[in-house]
């Protein structure tokens, strides 16, 4: 559907896309995640016609966006910045998209119902809150009643309830069939609708997998506690069981077993508190794969 | 069709800066008009005498409508800067990826508003000579051809704002840029008198708009003009297609 093949962005001295190549499912909701200035924007805007490659290509539906027809009505986008004349209403900026799209007028008060805007719709756009401005480019994205959407960081602004509400939205688009690549830097955004998500750091693919899959895969260890932590690790150590942090009564181990480790305890006398797999998140794997200190 | 209408929508809808490019000119056009007026008929020719100045008070006034090329120019720069600069150069993007197109339609529309943009400025010279001095002027279809090339020359103006604006893509940089041609650029080759009949404010002014000694002709002047236009134009169309918008 939307295919991303080897795909190198040079400005100036910055590397922003290394490489890069991915697929995009059909009919599913791809989370497109990394850490800020991962090239996740930059590979979203030339897919989308507006960057220019300085190296391989991106498609979709096996064509490049500008050989596509009537684009509007085949790809909805949300891009970061926010581009709206700051003078007009939000309704005129649709109509002005709807005029140049040859989309019919009436269209524009649905989109605006769709993301609850209708109220606001005659303010000038200059006077809206960040959340609205996101909620008009998603109405301005979903104008052409478009089969596939691309949306940058779309819930950025939104609050706790906009998030909610944005959540639900995309379930009920993909639920139509609609094929989605959506990125973000934040994972729990991501982690309950996506189906599949591609990770990226510093401008290179660094994994594509199913999402349940990928937080299945990344084993977030086993947590000990213990007062007598020191000796324990030195304990597990001796015993080739790998332990890849500890605190003063907390010990995490990167493998092994807890029968294993609850035996060797037993067998040295030592008290333990705690004795737990850790249920890994997508957010621990992200910080994993992207090489980050994880929080804990 | 429906994008060049959408164009025509967008200028429409950003009121607050073509009121006040339009409140711009007609005050340029009023102190113009007033002057020339002013100094026609107090140049001293006894009533009934026609002097020479006055004869061609009708054409001096349309000189002064002429200066509404001025605006025709910024508002063709601003057509294509102020998306660049309020970032709806995305949307616009968007909708039409094939930026030639961009760039070809929104000449279309500057060229338009362009001369749209004479309407008021030919009303109000108009109305203030006909209180003035009503009783003293005669528009004949000699001034009706004049003020026909200042149509034609506005929307020539407006179309080349458009190019100067999509090459450079920023506002400030591309009114500076005209404006440097105009006082600096273009006078200071005007020095070699054989080149001078190729440049393209000469042939505006002398060949479009008939001003001066009138010593290039109406199609010359098209003909130069039109030369600048497709250069500028494929500049235009080169840069933008090179741009990132990012
Ligand atoms: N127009 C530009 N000029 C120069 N560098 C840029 C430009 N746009 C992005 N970059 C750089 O490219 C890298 C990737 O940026 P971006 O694609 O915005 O990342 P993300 O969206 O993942 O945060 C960053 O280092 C950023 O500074
Ligand atoms: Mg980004």
């Amino acid at each position: 559907m939307i295919e991303v093949e080897h795909l190198t962005k040079r400005f100036r001295k910055t590397l922003a896309v290394d490489d890069l190549s991915f697929k995009v499912r059909e009919g599913a909701i791809t989370g497109f995640l990394g850490p800020n200035g991962a090239g996740k924007t930059t590979t979203l805007r030339i897919i989308l016609g507006l960057v220019r490659p300085s190296s391989g290509r991106a498609t979709v539906k096996a064509q490049l966006y500008r050989q596509l027809r009537d684009p509007l009505r085949q790809v909805g986008s949300v891009l970061e910045a926010s581009s709206f004349h700051p003078g007009r209403s939000g309704r005129d900026h649709l109509h002005v998209v709807a005029a140049s799209a040859g989309i019919e007028r009436s269209r524009v008060d649905e989109v605006l119902g769709l993301v609850q805007l209708t109220k606001d719709g005659s303010r000038r756009v200059g006077g809206y809150s960040l959340g609205m401005q996101q909620r008009l480019s998603l109405a301005a994205a979903l104008l052409g009643d478009p089969g596939v959407l691309v949306l940058d960081e779309p819930a950025n602004g939104l609050d706790p309830q906009g998030i909610h509400w944005l959540r639900d939205l995309l379930r009920a688009l993909a639920a139509e069939g609609r094929t989605i690549l959506i990125s973000s830097h934040v994972l729990p955004e991501i982690e309950q609708i996506a189906d599949e998500v591609v990770i990226v750091h510093r401008g290179k693919l660094v994994e594509q997998a199913p999402t349940a899959e990928l937080a299945a895969r990344i084993s977030g260890g086993i947590r000990v506690r213990s007062p007598e932590a020191d000796r324990l690790r030195e304990i597990l150590e001796q015993a080739r069981v790998k332990v890849t942090s500890a605190q003063a009564d907390l010990i995490v181990v990167g493998d092994g077993s807890t029968e294993r480790i609850g035996e060797l305890a037993a067998a040295n006398g030592i008290v333990l508190h705690e004795l737990a797999v850790e249920k890994a998140t997508l957010e621990e794997a992200f910080l994993e794969l992207t090489g980050h200190e994880t929080t804990r | 069709m429906r994008l060049f209408a959408s164009e025509l929508l967008k200028i429409r809808t950003a009121p607050r800066t073509v009121i006040g490019l339009l409140l711009a000119e007609l005050a340029v056009v009023a102190v113009g008009t007033a002057s020339t007026i002013d100094s026609a008929t107090s140049s001293g020719a006894p009533p009934g005498f026609e002097s020479p100045a006055e004869r061609n008070l009708e054409r001096d006034l349309i000189g002064a409508v002429s200066s509404s090329l001025l605006f025709a120019l910024i508002l063709g720069v601003l057509v294509i800067t102020w998306e660049y600069r309020h970032g709806t150069i995305t949307q616009t993007f968007l909708v039409t990826p094939v930026r030639e197109r961009v760039v070809g339609i929104k000449m279309l529309a500057a060229a338009v508003v362009g001369a749209a943009l004479v309407v008021p400025a030919l009303i109000l010279m108009l109305v203030i000579a006909e209180i003035w001095v009503g009783d003293k002027l005669q528009f004949g279809g000699h001034e009706l051809a004049l003020m026909g090339r200042v149509f034609l020359g506005a929307a020539i103006v407006g179309a080349l704002g458009l190019e100067i604006g999509a090459g450079i893509g920023r506002q400030l940089g591309a009114i500076l840029l005209a404006f440097a041609w105009a006082a600096f650029v273009e006078p200071a080759l005007s020095i070699w008198g054989s080149i001078q009949p190729y440049l393209p404010l000469h042939a505006l002014f002398q060949g479009v708009l008939g001003n001066g000694d009138a010593s290039l002709s109406l199609g010359r002047g098209l003909l130069t003009i039109a030369v600048y236009l497709a250069a500028l134009g494929t500049t235009a169309v080169v840069l933008t297609r090179r741009r990132d918008i990012t």
